[in-house]
C-alpha cells in the first residue's frame, strides 16, 4: 500500500519476472518430447542370458552369417547380400492375447533390418507366443554384404518386442558384434520347436 | 502484516482449489479408465467349484478338470512340448435365450493364474493357443453358435508345468455383451 | 491531473497522425508492391507442371525411397505352385522388377485391395483401373508373399495383376509407372512416418511377352 513506487519495488519486480521466466524456460526444456513420452522401455541383455521385459522373455543363443540358408521346412533362400541368422528362444510371460514376436530388428548404426518372413513357418519372426511356454527357432536377417565389415557392425543391436509397434512397452536389446562373424557359404537351421530345451 | 491480510482475504478461493484440483484429476482419470474397463472383461464374478450359474443368455457349469503332463501317455499322444502340461476343462453350457438371428451366443475361455509369486498369468484356448497339439482333439473346443440345447465343450490349455504352483488356477468365461462382468470359476 | 494532460496530448497527436493516413492509398500501394514481388517469382500464371521423366526398360530409376529397374512385363496363365490361379477367362499380367530400398528402414510393399499402388503401377490396360494396386507381389527367388524390402539389399520381385483374357496380348505395350511417395512427418499418434499420396516418378512403355502357361516361375 505504498503510494510512491520506490526503486526497490521496481527492482524486486524485475528480479521476480526474471526468476519466473527462468523457471518457465526450465520447465519448457525439461518437458519430455513426444519421442520420450512414447518411447519403448529398453531392457538391455547379453547373448546367452535370458532377457525379460513385461510380457516377453528372450534368450539369444548364437548369431551366425551365411551366404545361403536352408530352413527346417525346406525353404532355401538366396540373397544378393548375406544372411545373419540368430538362434533364439522366446516366450510370453503373462498374456498370450495378440502376443507375437512382432518386432525382431537388427540395428546397425542408423540402418535397421527386420527379420525376414520369406521362410514362412521356418522362422519364429511374427510367430504367436504362448505364456510361459518357450519357442526356439531361427531368425534370418537379409543384409547387404558390406554391412558386416562396416564400422557400425561392432555395436550392432538386436531388438525384440511383442508388437510391431514397440512404443510404451518393453523392448529387449541385445548387442551383437557382427565383425566377429565368419561368413559361411551355407547354413542349415532347425525348424522352430516348442517347449523347454 | 500484509501477508496475513492476503491469506485471510483469499482463504475461500484457496480452499476451493484444494478441493477442486484433486476432484478434477480424479474425474478425468475415471472418465478415461471407465470406457476402457467397461469394454474388456475386468470385473470377475467368482463362482465356487461345481456350482452352476447364469450369465449372459446361458447357464454355465464346470463338469470336470483334467491335467496331464508331457511325459504321461496322454500327453505324448497329443505331442505336448517338453515342460508343459495340458489342462482340459469340460464346461456345460445351457443356452436359455437365443440371439436375434436364432444362434446361441459365443464365449471365450481363458485360464487364469492368480496369487502366485509372479504377476498374474493367463492362457487362451483353441485358436488363441499357438502351441500345436496332435490328434483330433475334442469335438467342441469352445462355445458353439449352432447348439440350441445344453451341450458341453472342452477347453484345452497348454500351460508350463509350474502353472498353479503356489497360486490358484481359475477358468474365466466371458461373453462380449456382458463386459465388464465375466465369470471366474474356481477349479478343484 | 497534469500528468494525464501531457499523456493526453501525446495520445491525441498520435491519433491525429493516424487519422491522416490515407487508407485507400495504403492498400493500393501495398497491393502494388506485392504484385511487383510476384512478377519477380514468376507472375500470375499457373506454375508449370514438370513432365514425368520417361525411361527405357532396363534403366534404373532412383525414387525417393526405392531404386527400381523394370526388367520385363509378360502374360501368364497362372502360378499353380503358389496357388495363384485367376478366375475363368482371366490371365495374369506380371511385371518383373529389381527393387532396392535406399532408406534406412525396411519397407513393406503394399498389394491387395486396401492400398494405393505405391511402387509400381500399370496403365493402359482395358478393364484395369489406372493406378490399381497389384493383386500380389512375390519374391521371384522363393515365391514368398508379404514382401519387405530391406535397406541396401536389391530383390527381384514379380508384380501381379489379374486382367481379362482379351485385354492384352503379346507385343502390346503396357505403360509402367514407377511411384514415389513423399515423407511428410513422423506420425503424432501412429507409429512410423506419414506419407503423401504416391505420385508418378518415372514412366516407361514395355512390350508384353507371353509365356503361355509358364515353364517354371
Amino acid at each position: 500500500m505504498s503510494v510512491a513506487a520506490s526503486p526497490w519495488r521496481h527492482g524486486a519486480n524485475g528480479v521476480l519476472l526474471a526468476a519466473i521466466l527462468a523457471i518457465a524456460a526450465l520447465v519448457l526444456h525439461s518437458t519430455p518430447s513426444r519421442e520420450a513420452q512414447q518411447s519403448a522401455i529398453v531392457v538391455p541383455g547379453v547373448i546367452g542370458e535370458p532377457v525379460s521385459g513385461r510380457n516377453i522373455r528372450t534368450t539369444v543363443h548364437s548369431v551366425a552369417a551365411a551366404e545361403s540358408v536352408t530352413a527346417g521346412n525346406g525353404w532355401a533362400g538366396s540373397t544378393p547380400g548375406i544372411w545373419v541368422v540368430v538362434d533364439l528362444t522366446v516366450q510370453a510371460l503373462v498374456d498370450d492375447e495378440n502376443t507375437a514376436l512382432g518386432t525382431a530388428v537388427l540395428r546397425v548404426g542408423d540402418v535397421s533390418f527386420s527379420a525376414s518372413t520369406r521362410p514362412q513357418n521356418g522362422t519364429v519372426a511374427t510367430e504367436q507366443l504362448a505364456t510361459g511356454v518357450p519357442l526356439s527357432g531361427p531368425l534370418m536377417f537379409e543384409v547387404p554384404a558390406d554391412i558386416v565389415a562396416g564400422p557400425a557392425a561392432t555395436t550392432a543391436k538386436l531388438e525384440f518386442a511383442t508388437d510391431s509397434d514397440p512404443r510404451v512397452d518393453s523392448l529387449l536389446v541385445v548387442p551383437v558384434d557382427l565383425t566377429a562373424l565368419v561368413v559361411r557359404p551355407d547354413l542349415e537351421v532347425d525348424f522352430p520347436e516348442w517347449g523347454a530345451r | 502484516m500484509r501477508r496475513q491480510g492476503w491469506l485471510r482475504r483469499n482463504w475461500p478461493a484457496l480452499a476451493a482449489v484444494a478441493v477442486l484440483l484433486p476432484a478434477t484429476l480424479a474425474i478425468t482419470a475415471a472418465n478415461q479408465w471407465s470406457t476402457y474397463l467397461a469394454g474388456s472383461p475386468s470385473s470377475p464374478l467368482d463362482v465356487a467349484a461345481g456350482a452352476s450359474v447364469e450369465y449372459g443368455r446361458s447357464g454355465w457349469r464346470i463338469e470336470g478338470t483334467e491335467r496331464v503332463s508331457a511325459t504321461s501317455a496322454a500327453g505324448q499322444e497329443r505331442e505336448l512340448p517338453a515342460g508343459t502340461d495340458l489342462v482340459t476343462i469340460t464346461v456345460r453350457v445351457d443356452p436359455i435365450e437365443l440371439l436375434e438371428d436364432g444362434t446361441a451366443e459365443l464365449c471365450s475361455a481363458r485360464l487364469e493364474e492368480n496369487g502366485g509369486a509372479g504377476p498374474p498369468r493367463s492362457w487362451g484356448n483353441a485358436n488363441s493357443n499357438p502351441v500345436p497339439l496332435a490328434g483330433p482333439g475334442p469335438e467342441l473346443r469352445s462355445c458353439s453358435s449352432d447348439e440350441r440345447s445344453p451341450y458341453t465343450f472342452e477347453a484345452e490349455f497348454v500351460v508350463p508345468a509350474d502353472a498353479g504352483d503356489g497360486a490358484t488356477l481359475s477358468l474365466g468365461i466371458s461373453v462380449p455383451a456382458e463386459f465388464p462382468d465375466y465369470l471366474r470359476f474356481a477349479l478343484d | 491531473m497534469i500528468n494525464r494532460g501531457v499523456r493526453g496530448s501525446r495520445r491525441q497527436r498520435a491519433r491525429m497522425l493516424f487519422d491522416r493516413l490515407p487508407t485507400k492509398w495504403l492498400v493500393t500501394s501495398v497491393g502494388a508492391v506485392l504484385l511487383a514481388l510476384s512478377a519477380v517469382v514468376g507472375g500470375l500464371d499457373d506454375a508449370p507442371v514438370l513432365p514425368v521423366p520417361v525411361i527405357q526398360g532396363g534403366d534404373s530409376h532412383a525414387g525417393t525411397e526405392l531404386t527400381i529397374v523394370v526388367n520385363s512385363a509378360l502374360l501368364i496363365d497362372a502360378f499353380p505352385e503358389q496357388s495363384i490361379v485367376p478366375e475363368e477367362g482371366n490371365r495374369l499380367l506380371v511385371v518383373r522388377a529389381t527393387v532396392e530400398n535406399t532408406t534406412t528402414e525396411p519397407r513393406r510393399l503394399a498389394s491387395g485391395t486396401t492400398a494405393d499402388t505405391d511402387s509400381i503401377g500399370i496403365a493402359g490396360i482395358p478393364g484395369l483401373a489406372d493406378g490399381a494396386p497389384p493383386e500380389r507381389i512375390l519374391v521371384i527367388d522363393d515365391g514368398s508373399d508379404s514382401v519387405v524390402v530391406q535397406p541396401g539389399v536389391p530383390v527381384e520381385l514379380a508384380y501381379l495383376w489379374e486382367i481379362a483374357d482379351d485385354a492384352a496380348e503379346a507385343g502390346d505395350p503396357v505403360t509402367v509407372n514407377l511411384m514415389d511417395r513423399d515423407y511428410i512427418s513422423e506420425g503424432r499418434l501412429t507409429y512410423g512416418g506419414l506419407y503423401g499420396d504416391p505420385v508418378v516418378g518415372a514412366t516407361l512403355d514395355v512390350a508384353l511377352g507371353d509365356v503361355g502357361a509358364g515353364v517354371n516361375q
